[in-house]
């Protein structure tokens, strides 16, 4: 199966408008340094959507919940940490440990958890998470409660910040290809009627697999450059039960199941999430569940949907 | 369902968009990509608003460094304020504890702006004060990205958001920008093993906590050697003050022995199968404690046990004032290791810094938030007065130059004294050691500074 | 002895994480949706016995009569102004609906009462027997969980509406078939889910503090303990509890104290792996 099945790609007008603006944002994300000071809020927006993206790619193609998604970010920031405190690991190398580590873990947990079906796949999965988080609070060798911070001389905010793209880019391509793939196919119909693609010889338990251990590298990736960039990892940051919350509705707020979805999710929500929380220190969170609920009622489909339903109206108008 | 059926739909693009046409796709795909577009010209356009807007306040000398090149014969153009950034948790899990350290440095900014500011000799101006705070949720990526938003704003110093998991995060940003991080919060010894030059502490750190409670208990003259349970939360700083501890007991060779030790889950409703433990290993005295809502639960449960100990000290809760109208006569006899109480005096001691002494800190505190001030408040409007302190005897606005001083002072409020060894880390300060008597809290160690005589054994 | 002690214990405190679960699989089991504001509801409820007994004196059991019948308004408001339009919406949806119902109620708490936890006290004799001692405000607890979940098996068995929600819960389509209005009974099954979550609050109160943000907590430990009994049963429900009551306390003898709550995780995953739709639940669900 070939990864990017590009056949039929013609260079519409309309395509290469697309290509013009996908290159003017690319442009913009590599010359973000030099003249935007707060270099983390593009790195955490990016970071996200690496984190809503990695979610999509099992939640979105296979319809099931992984409430434990965090895990893979925690683990992975783990295993970096530990590689950079203990043996002073390169970085990059960290980071590359981090995520192979969580694809790793995503292979373990799925050989349990494929068989659940629904709820009872997001409650073992919240549950793992659970136990990973209270075995690592109170496991000395990885630091226990009081975590572990990163000497100084790891931190290079511009550097992760460059790195953070190169995995974001690297997150939105697989998704993409995925989707494209034989495999995307068959995690789809998995996602439409699991019982039937069974019996037409699609092994869903090992699509499932898969399409786990892909979803848990990126966000092991995610967690290991958090980790470079904040200095600090300890586990009630590392296996926040909201990261996986906030994960699920950024997806969901772009558009499950899309390529692009939890890249636009992603960003929005971060970015309004950070600056209601530098307007309104003490208001923020009412504003923000106010937001989460007016958006569940007024565009349930996602913005990508919405936008879609409005887009057709206006151009059936015409 | 055939082959075939999942074979077209996977031409699509968006999974969701399932049998639609591919007019109406690549709508969709314009779409997607404009919001984006749309997007990141907001949120940069948001930022750089923060940025430009909020930073202006500070006007040009954001970072001191040209300010003492300012003649007085020029007119002034100058900062026209001090611009003090941080993060409190003013919500999540820390949250108490960050809005209480918030009104502390609130109160101290209204009383230093009342008096006209801070007098900059190298400006030749007295300055107000400006505090300038956002909500880090009690999350670590979050305080990261608002120090540096305060440090594109061009802040003057910087104050640590309350805990030291959080003022980790807030660590290296502070260092690579070379702008002091005083910290009034973060206990954990572990902040000023990083080898970090601009990062401040004014309270005792963590592995100070259980010391003076240990000393008093040494002071008892019991004659055999005293049994010891250890029982503290499972966090950065109760690990460091029983470290501490055992460090201490280690050292006075056969006063104490230790029967039990173990560290307890903080968010757990109930402690009563780890405290009949403990009662089996039938101790004098039980140390512990982390945070406030364990420790009345701990209290709880010991009652509801029927158990009796020679002592209860816990950490933090039993020093905060809504344990006595929480748990009534329960909170008798209960101890505490305390970093400050408002009955202690310290103005007999020089030099006395800012005008305020325990006492007034209380009503001042009580009349402007309407409730009881507790240690956090008192911690972060001594931040406060330290820096004042630093501000006024370098005459700067440099984080360096106001740094380097503060390795220089050696002063008395009414927070008590004020030193800082060569990394950062408090050295002057010394804790004491409060019980609760009859309803009443009071100070029973060191017996210099007492209130009353320390109820031992607890009847 | 002592273990004795802690098995009488972990049998009360099921009994009540039980009650709590039992309103969490009631809303699932009728209308499918993951409700995230479970927790937050019960702290609702912590809040007004705290109140009631601050303000007024009422003492936290009586206040029941009031936090139950105000719980059950609250959600039907609830139900009637937002969850209905998820109902038949993909589950995601629900989940992310009650996700932004939990962090309003949360905030909302945070702003209006501050972050100070909040605790009274309220003591009960403890219980002396057999050489067991069962420190009285978790006897009452206890006594609360079994007057709740008995009342509840009456209703479901003996009343009209009760049976509804039975019926609908086993097989919607059939339900409506048979002259069982849907749209009613979720309203009712939600407006009994979110009353026991309030009720419990109070009891709470005579527990432990409570903080605004602390609802989490128990929308947690009900979501484990109502798939460990399998979701959408009752009893499942109530099982659930005890098993992660005793378990929790009884692990406490074996186990360094701060790693024991990751016993209830572990069991609950090592239990779905063997049944993988849970205790009581129903196969190939």
């Amino acid at each position: 199966m070939s990864p990017l099945k590009l056949t039929g790609f013609t260079l519409t007008r309309r395509r290469s408008a697309e290509m013009a603006v996908i290159l003017v944002l690319l442009a913009l994300l590599l010359v973000a340094p030099t003249f935007f000071a707060r270099i983390s809020v593009l790195f955490f927006i990016l970071n996200w959507i690496v984190l809503a993206e990695s979610f999509n790619m099992f939640a979105g193609l296979t319809g099931y919940v992984n409430f434990g998604h965090v895990v893979f970010y925690g683990v992975g920031g783990y295993v970096s940490a530990l590689l950079m405190v203990n043996a002073h690991a390169s970085p990059y190398v960290a980071v590359i440990a981090g995520g192979l580590a969580s694809s790793l873990l995503a292979l373990g947990i799925s050989l349990p958890t494929t068989r659940l079906r629904g709820a009872y796949f997001a409650i073992a999965t919240l549950s793992i998470n659970e136990a990973f988080f209270v075995t690592f609070d109170s496991w000395d060798a990885v630091g226990s409660a009081p975590g572990l911070s990163l000497p100084i001389s790891y931190y290079q905010p511009v550097v992760e910040y460059y790195v953070m793209v190169v995995v974001a880019i690297a997150c939105v391509l697989s998704m993409y290809a995925i989707s494209k793939s034989k495999f995307g196919i068959a995690l789809q119909a998995i996602r439409q009627q699991e019982v039937t693609a069974n019996s037409i010889g699609i092994n869903a338990a090992y699509y499932k697999s898969l399409a786990l251990v892909f979803s848990g590298f990126f966000a092991g990736l995610a967690g290991a450059l958090a980790i470079w960039q904040i200095t600090f990892i300890d586990p009630p940051s590392a296996f926040n039960v909201t990261i996986t919350v906030t994960s699920i509705s950024m997806a969901m707020l772009g558009g499950l199941g899309t390529v692009i979805g939890p890249v636009i999710g992603g960003a929005l929500l971060y970015e309004l999430t950070d600056l209601l929380g530098l307007s309104y220190p003490f208001i923020h969170l009412i504003i923000l569940g106010v937001i989460i609920v007016g958006v569940v009622l007024v565009i349930p489909d996602g913005i990508l949907g919405a936008s879609r339903r409005v887009l057709t109206k206006v151009r059936g108008r015409r | 369902m055939n082959r075939n059926t999942y074979k077209s739909h996977t031409s699509n693009s968006e999974m969701l968009a399932f049998g639609e046409s591919k007019a109406r796709r690549a709508i969709s795909r314009t779409a997607g990509i404009g919001i984006v577009v749309l997007l990141l010209i907001v949120a940069l356009g948001g930022a750089y608003y923060y940025t430009t807007t909020l930073g202006s306040a500070t006007t040009s000398s954001s970072s001191g460094q040209t300010t003492t090149t300012t003649t007085t014969t020029t007119p002034y153009t100058g900062p026209t304020k001090i611009t003090i950034g941080m993060t409190m948790p003013l919500s999540g899990s820390l949250a108490s504890d960050g809005v209480m350290s918030l009104d502390g440095l609130k109160m101290w900014a209204a009383s230093v702006n009342a008096s006209g500011g801070i007098y900059v000799k190298s400006l030749n101006h007295r300055l107000p004060v400006q505090l300038i705070y956002y909500d880090d949720t009690s999350t670590a990526s979050v305080v990261a990205t608002d120090y540096q938003q305060l440090v594109a704003q061009g802040v003057n110093f910087l104050v640590a958001p309350y805990s030291s998991g959080l003022t980790l995060a807030a660590a290296p940003i502070a260092e690579t920008n070379h702008l002091l991080l005083i910290s009034h919060g973060g206990a954990s010894d572990s902040i000023w093993s990083k080898g970090y030059k601009y990062v401040v502490g004014v309270l005792s750190p963590g592995s100070q906590y259980a010391i003076p409670v240990l000393q008093m208990l040494e002071n008892q003259n019991s004659s055999t050697p005293l049994k010891v349970a250890f029982f503290f939360g499972n966090d950065a700083f109760s690990i460091s003050v029983k470290t501490g501890a055992l460090a201490f007991i280690n050292s006075t060779s056969g006063k104490f022995s230790v029967v039990y030790n173990q560290l307890y889950d903080e968010s757990a409703t109930s402690y009563t199968a780890q405290l009949s433990q403990i009662q089996a290993a039938s101790p004098d005295v039980v140390i512990g404690g982390a945070h406030f809502a364990d420790g009345e639960t701990i209290v709880k449960n010991i009652q509801s046990l029927g158990l009796h100990f020679k002592m209860v000290s816990l950490l933090v809760a039993p020093d905060d004032p809504h344990f006595l109208s929480d748990l009534g006569s329960l909170a008798n006899n209960v101890a505490a290791p305390s970093q400050w109480e408002s009955n202690l005096d310290f103005t007999h001691f020089s030099p006395y810094y800012g005008n305020i002494t325990g006492a007034q800190f209380l009503s001042q505190f009580q009349s402007s938030f309407n409730m009881p001030p507790n240690y956090e408040a008192a911690e972060a409007y001594n931040t406060g007065l330290v820096l004042q302190r630093a501000i006024s005897d370098s005459g700067s606005l440099n984080s360096t130059i106001v740094r380097n001083q503060l390795s220089s002072e050696n002063i008395w409020t009414f927070y008590g004294n004020f030193q800082i060894g060569p990394t950062g880390i408090q050295s002057g300060h010394t804790m004491v050691v409060m019980q609760w008597q009859n309803g009443a809290k009071q100070t029973v160690w060191p017996r210099a500074v007492a209130t009353s005589p320390f109820v031992y054994p607890a009847p | 002895m002592l273990l004795a002690e802690l098995v009488v214990l972990g049998l009360a405190y099921g009994l009540l994480f039980g009650v709590l679960a039992l309103g969490l699989t009631l809303i699932w089991g009728v209308m499918k949706v993951v409700n995230i504001a479970h927790g937050d509801f019960v702290i609702v409820g912590a809040y007004s016995s705290y109140w009631l007994f601050v303000l007024a004196g009422v003492h936290p059991i009586l206040s029941i009569l009031f936090t139950a019948p105000f719980g059950f308004g609250l959600g039907i408001i609830v139900y009637l102004g937002l969850v209905r339009r998820v109902v038949h919406a993909p589950e995601l949806m629900s989940l992310f609906l009650t996700f932004g119902i939990s962090t309003l109620i949360s905030s909302l708490l945070l702003y209006i009462y501050s972050p100070n936890q909040r605790a009274i006290s309220v003591t009960f004799p403890s219980i002396n027997g057999l050489g067991v001692v069962l420190p009285g405000n978790v006897a009452i607890a206890a006594a609360y969980a079994v007057v709740v979940a008995t009342l509840l098996r009456i209703f479901l068995t003996k009343t009209y509406w009760g049976k509804a929600i039975r019926a609908v819960t086993e097989d919607s389509s059939s339900a409506l078939l048979m002259g069982i209005n849907p749209e009613a009974v979720s309203m009712l099954a939600f407006g009994i889910g979110v009353a026991i979550a309030s009720s419990v609050g109070s009891v709470v109160m005579l527990l432990q503090a409570v903080y605004p943000t602390g609802g989490s907590e128990f929308t947690l430990l009900a979501f484990v303990i109502v798939v460990l009994g399998g979701l959408g049963s009752p009893f499942g429900a109530l099982l659930g509890g005890i098993v992660i009551g005793v378990v929790d306390n009884v692990a406490s003898l074996y186990l360094p104290a701060a790693a024991t709550p990751a016993i209830g995780f572990i069991i609950l995953v090592i239990v779905l792996i063997v049944r993988p739709s849970g205790i009581m639940g129903a196969k190939g669900r």
